[in-house]
C-alpha cells in the first residue's frame, strides 16, 4: 500500500504519471482536509449515510419479512416468485427515472433505489434461509405438539438467521450502490453528487477523496452488522 | 393385571408398503406389508439389516413421509400429515444450535405453554436426574456427543409422553454411555406408563431393553420372525439384562435371522466378545 501510494506520488512529481488524468495521493489528501475542515465531506457522508441506512433498513426488512412469509406459504410463494425473480434481474438504474419521476429529487429518491437494490438479495436470502431449516427439527416441533407458527417461530427463523446475516453483509454495497446511483441521478449533496460534479470537472482529487469517504461508511456499516451478529447469534462464535 | 391381548393398542402399523422413487423408472420397494401392534406399556423393539427400510418405519408414524399403501395409527388415530404428541428421539439429537441446554430442555414445556419460571425449574430437576446440571447454560456445540444424547432424553422425557418412537438414539455414543442411557431410557419407561417403538441394528440392545422384538429381512422389508423377550433380572440394568440366562440365546438366533453374512470366524468374535463382556462385568 505504502509502496503504491510512494510511488503514484513519486510518478506524478517526475511528470511519468499524468496528475490531470489520475490525480495524486497528495492532492487527495488535500482534498480529504479541506473536506475535513470545512465540514463538507461530513455533510455528504452525512447525507449518504442516512440514504444508504434508511434503505438498507427498509430493504432488509421488507425482504426478510417477504422471505419469510413465502415460506410459510406456498401460495404466496408460488404468487411473488417470478415477480421477484423479474425485480432480481432488472439493473436497478434501470428503474432511476421512474424512482426520480415518482418519489423527487430529495431524501425519498435514494432511499427507494437503496431499498429496491437492497430488497430482492434480502428477500432471497430470508427464503433460502427459510427452507435450510431442517426438516427433522420441524418434526421434533411437531412431535411435541407445536403448531405451525410455533415451528416458523421457534426454529424456522432461527435456522434462517445465519442466511438473513449473509444477507446483511452484501446487502451494505447493495444500499450503498442505490443511494450513489440515485445520487448520480439527481441531486444537489452526498458523496454520490460530489463524485459526479468532480468527475465532470475532472477533479480526480476530490473524486478519490470522496470515494475514501464511500469505503469509510460501507465499513462502518459491515462492522455494525458483524457485531449485530454476534449480538443475536452468541452460539455462533462457540462453533467457529 | 389386564390380559396382554387386551390392552390398547398405542401404535400400529397395518400392512404398510412403500416404494421410493416410483416417478422414477427404477422404482424401490422398500416396505413390503409391515403389520405390528405396540400395546399400552410395551417396549417394542425392530431390529434389522442396515437399508431394511426400519427407519422409514418411524419416519411414517410421524408423518414426515406417506406410504405407498396401508394405515398407520398413533394412540388410536390415523396418521395424516405431522404426527403429534409423542416422544421423539433419533440418532442425531436434534438440540437446536441456538438455544442454550436448558431451554433445549424447556422447548415442549413452551410449545405447551407452560410459564417460563415454571418451566425452568422443572427443567432444572431433569437436568440434574440426567447428570447435567452446571451445563444449563452452555450452548450444544459446546457438549459431548453422549452429553447432548442426554440432554436430548431430557428433553423428550420432561413432556412424559405415553408414546415414544426412538430411532437408534444411542447408536453414535461410546459402549458405557450407551449403557447408562440405556439405563436411564428403561427406568423412565418403567417408572411411567409408556409403549416403546424402538429401531436399532444393534441385537443386545434390542434384547435387553425389549418385552418383543421383530426381525425384519434385508430389502424390501418384512417381519420375518418375532420374538418375546423373557429374561429373569432387572431389566432396568442393561449390564444384568446382558449377564441374564437365556440372553445369549435370545442374541445368537436374532443374528442368525438377520442374515447378515457372518463366517464361522466372525461367530467365534462375537461369542468371545460376549465372554469378555461377561468378564469385564
Amino acid at each position: 500500500m505504502v509502496i503504491v501510494l510512494g510511488a503514484w506520488e513519486y510518478g506524478v512529481r517526475t511528470g511519468v504519471i499524468n496528475a490531470f488524468l489520475f490525480g495524486s495521493p497528495s492532492g487527495t489528501w488535500h482534498f480529504l482536509v479541506k473536506g475535513t475542515v470545512d465540514g463538507s465531506i461530513f455533510h455528504d457522508m452525512y447525507i449518504t449515510s442516512e440514504e444508504t441506512a434508511l434503505g438498507f433498513l427498509l430493504g432488509n426488512a421488507l425482504g426478510a419479512t417477504l422471505g419469510l412469509a413465502l415460506w410459510y406459504s406456498p401460495f404466496l410463494e408460488k404468487l411473488f416468485t417470478p415477480f421477484i425473480l423479474a425485480l432480481g434481474s432488472i439493473p436497478i438504474i434501470a428503474l432511476a427515472p421512474l424512482v426520480i419521476v415518482w418519489a423527487g429529487t430529495g431524501l425519498a429518491s435514494k432511499v427507494l433505489m437503496s431499498t429496491l437494490s437492497v430488497v430482492v438479495v434480502a428477500l432471497l436470502a430470508a427464503f433460502d434461509g427459510a427452507r435450510s431449516a431442517d426438516p427433522l427439527e420441524i418434526n421434533l416441533l411437531y412431535s411435541m405438539g407445536a403448531r405451525k407458527w410455533q415451528v416458523f417461530r421457534l426454529v424456522v427463523v432461527p435456522s434462517s438467521l445465519t442466511y438473513i446475516f449473509s444477507g446483511l453483509k452484501l446487502a451494505v454495497g447493495f444500499a450503498l450502490i442505490g443511494a450513489i446511483i440515485g445520487e448520480f441521478i439527481s441531486s444537489s449533496e452526498g458523496l454520490g453528487h460530489a463524485i459526479f460534479i468532480a468527475g465532470n470537472l475532472y477533479n480526480i482529487p476530490k473524486v478519490f477523496a470522496s470515494l475514501l469517504a464511500t469505503i469509510a461508511i460501507a465499513l462502518a456499516f459491515v462492522y455494525v452488522v458483524g457485531r449485530l451478529e454476534r449480538l443475536l447469534m452468541p452460539w455462533r462464535k462457540l462453533s467457529s | 393385571m389386564v390380559a396382554e391381548s387386551q390392552r390398547v393398542v398405542k401404535i400400529e402399523i397395518r400392512n404398510v408398503s412403500m416404494v421410493f422413487g416410483d416417478d422414477t423408472d427404477q422404482p424401490t420397494l422398500v416396505l413390503d406389508d409391515v403389520s405390528l401392534q405396540v400395546r399400552d406399556g410395551e417396549f417394542v423393539t425392530v431390529v434389522g439389516p442396515s437399508g431394511c427400510g426400519k427407519s422409514t418405519l418411524l419416519n411414517l408414524l410421524s408423518g414426515l413421509i406417506a406410504p405407498t399403501s396401508g394405515h398407520l395409527f398413533l394412540d388410536g388415530k390415523e396418521v395424516v400429515g405431522a404426527s403429534k404428541n409423542y416422544g421423539y428421539m433419533l440418532q442425531r439429537d436434534l438440540l437446536l444450535d441456538w438455544r442454550t441446554i436448558q431451554s433445549n430442555v424447556t422447548l415442549g414445556l413452551e410449545v405447551r405453554g407452560m410459564p417460563k419460571q415454571e418451566a425452568r425449574a422443572l427443567a432444572q430437576k431433569y437436568l440434574k436426574f440426567y447428570g447435567l446440571d452446571g451445563y444449563e447454560h452452555k450452548y450444544p456445540s459446546e457438549l459431548s456427543g453422549g452429553m447432548r444424547q442426554r440432554a436430548a432424553l431430557a428433553r423428550t422425557m420432561i413432556l412424559n409422553p405415553n408414546i415414544l418412537l426412538l430411532d437408534e438414539p444411542f447408536v453414535a455414543l461410546d459402549f458405557q454411555t450407551k449403557l447408562v442411557l440405556e439405563s436411564e431410557l428403561a427406568k423412565s419407561v418403567a417408572a411411567g406408563r409408556r409403549s416403546v417403538l424402538f429401531i436399532t441394528h444393534d441385537v443386545e440392545e434390542a434384547v435387553s431393553l425389549s418385552d418383543r422384538v421383530l426381525v425384519m429381512s434385508k430389502r424390501p422389508g418384512r417381519i420375518k420372525a418375532v420374538h418375546e423377550i423373557h429374561l429373569e433380572c432387572d431389566r432396568t440394568d442393561p449390564v444384568s439384562a446382558r449377564n441374564a440366562p437365556g440372553f445369549g440365546d435370545y442374541v445368537t438366533t436374532i443374528w442368525k435371522q438377520l442374515e447378515i453374512q457372518t463366517s464361522a470366524l466372525d461367530m467365534e468374535i462375537l461369542k468371545s466378545l460376549n465372554l469378555a463382556e461377561d468378564i469385564a462385568s
